[in-house]
């Protein structure tokens, strides 16, 4: 089987229930969900009933443990099935599921790293985010109030971060120029000064953890690449993650170079796929947004992880079961 | 780009022009397909940024005004349609 690189994403991908319908069917990810749950104590337990339960995420310390859970799961159902990661990509908190994923820190290390930063986020000022349809360089004439770029994504989406005063004005200035944004599911003003003097908070935890260099390729949105190896160890590094900006397509623009992957998001959203793609690299995701009921995530998961495991589907016979599921390819016929 | 060539109907290739131009032509997926106008937008390879681009170009150029919960409501080319065909009519 050929190696993947996973794709791990940050805050956003939510939904509430998301993989729920795996919970109990999947083996692995059901493991998983539990060690994890298991580890952040009785946290965990208040999760597990959200969870479980179907309703919305609404801080930091919801989003976070849980969106961190679902995808170290999902990464090692994609494990399970015998397939091998030839790099890991991470954006937000799916940085600290990538740091598991490529052996720079132990589960254990980081759910805790995990909770002491939802925690401390979710007492910083509030704020949230914004995507907007253009490039960084076209939208940062029209950020006000504070608001900066959080994310650069690619050439046609830029997530902005701030204070909801901020975000209301930034909004009305984009409307003027003509420029399409969406509100992004985030509950605070990540990837930006908001959240600076919380994340300085969370230092002295993450220095009592040993970082190691990664064994596995790791592409970092903070580093908008593969980050050196002795900034890969240093605490500091990932302590600061949550107010550094994405850098996305960087980090997508440097995938290219580690060889040409079929590239799975391992988490509950597509939107990571979707930039992948932009970038001409082939990309699935494995539950693709897909809020619905159990047996569609069930069934979404098998396609994928078909997908994953027989390769291209192109290279594929026309009978082959899953032989249209739905591959993103990137646009003007470019391929890896 | 020029508007629709047939003015009285917004087409299915209205909008996967639409879309294309916005967020690029998902390769692999056979866009000529029967069954395209069933598939949801997430897998033919669209997010909810690249519809929102679409309902604001179909305001500035077709003078729709579709409701912004339009990306939820109408997760498929025939749902996006229908909706699209009733705020013609009207």
């Amino acid at each position: 089987m050929p190696p993947v690189a996973l794709l791990l994403p940050g805050a956003g991908a939510q939904y509430p229930a998301m993989a729920y319908g795996l919970y109990r069917y999947e083996p692995a990810f059901t493991t998983a969900m539990d060690t994890v749950l298991e580890m952040l104590g009785s946290a965990g337990e208040r999760l597990y009933r959200l969870w479980s339960s179907g309703e919305r995420l609404r801080t930091v310390a919801e989003v976070h443990p849980l969106l961190f859970a679902v995808c170290h799961a999902l990464s090692e159902t994609v494990r399970d099935r015998g397939l091998r990661p030839g790099a890991v990509l991470g954006q937000s908190v799916g940085e600290l599921v990538a740091a598991v994923q490529t052996g720079v820190l132990p589960l254990s290390d980081a759910v805790r790293l995990v909770a002491v930063q939802a925690d401390a986020l979710a007492e910083a000022p509030a704020g949230g985010a914004l995507a907007v349809a253009a490039a960084p360089p076209a939208v940062t004439s029209f950020l006000r109030g504070g608001a900066v770029v959080a994310a650069s994504n690619g050439p046609g989406q830029t997530v902005v971060s701030g204070s909801e005063f901020a975000l209301a004005a930034t909004r009305r200035a984009l409307e003027v120029a003509g420029l399409t944004w969406m509100r992004v599911q985030v509950p605070a003003g990540l990837h930006g000064p908001l959240v600076a003097e919380a994340c300085r908070e969370t230092l002295p935890a993450f220095q009592a953890s040993v970082f190691a260099v990664p064994h596995t390729p790791l592409l970092s949105g903070t580093a908008g690449g593969r980050p050196e190896p002795e900034r890969a160890v240093d605490p500091e590094f990932w302590a600061l993650q949550p107010s550094r900006p994405v850098l996305l397509d960087a980090a997508l623009g440097q995938l290219a170079t580690v060889g040409a992957l079929l590239c799975a998001e391992v988490g509950p959203g597509h939107g990571l796929a979707v930039q992948a793609r932009r970038h001409g690299h082939r990309a699935v995701s494995l539950l693709d947004g897909c809020v619905g009921a159990p047996h569609e995530e069930r069934e979404r998961l098998r396609q994928a992880l078909d997908c994953l495991v027989l390769g291209d589907p192109e290279e594929r016979t026309a009978d082959t079961p899953s032989a249209r599921v739905a591959w993103l390819r990137p646009p003007g016929g470019g391929s890896v | 780009m020029a508007m629709s060539e047939s003015p009285d109907r917004f087409t299915l290739a209205d909008l996967l022009r639409l879309l294309s131009e916005s967020a690029g032509i998902p390769e692999g997926i056979d866009l000529e397909a029967e069954d395209v106008v069933d598939t949801p937008f997430y897998r033919l390879g669209y997010d909810s940024l690249a519809l929102l681009q679409v309902t604001g170009r179909l305001k500035r150029e077709y003078g729709l005004l579709l409701p912004d919960t339009i990306v939820a409501d109408a997760p498929t080319p025939r749902a996006l349609l229908t909706v699209i065909a009733h705020a013609r009519a009207a």
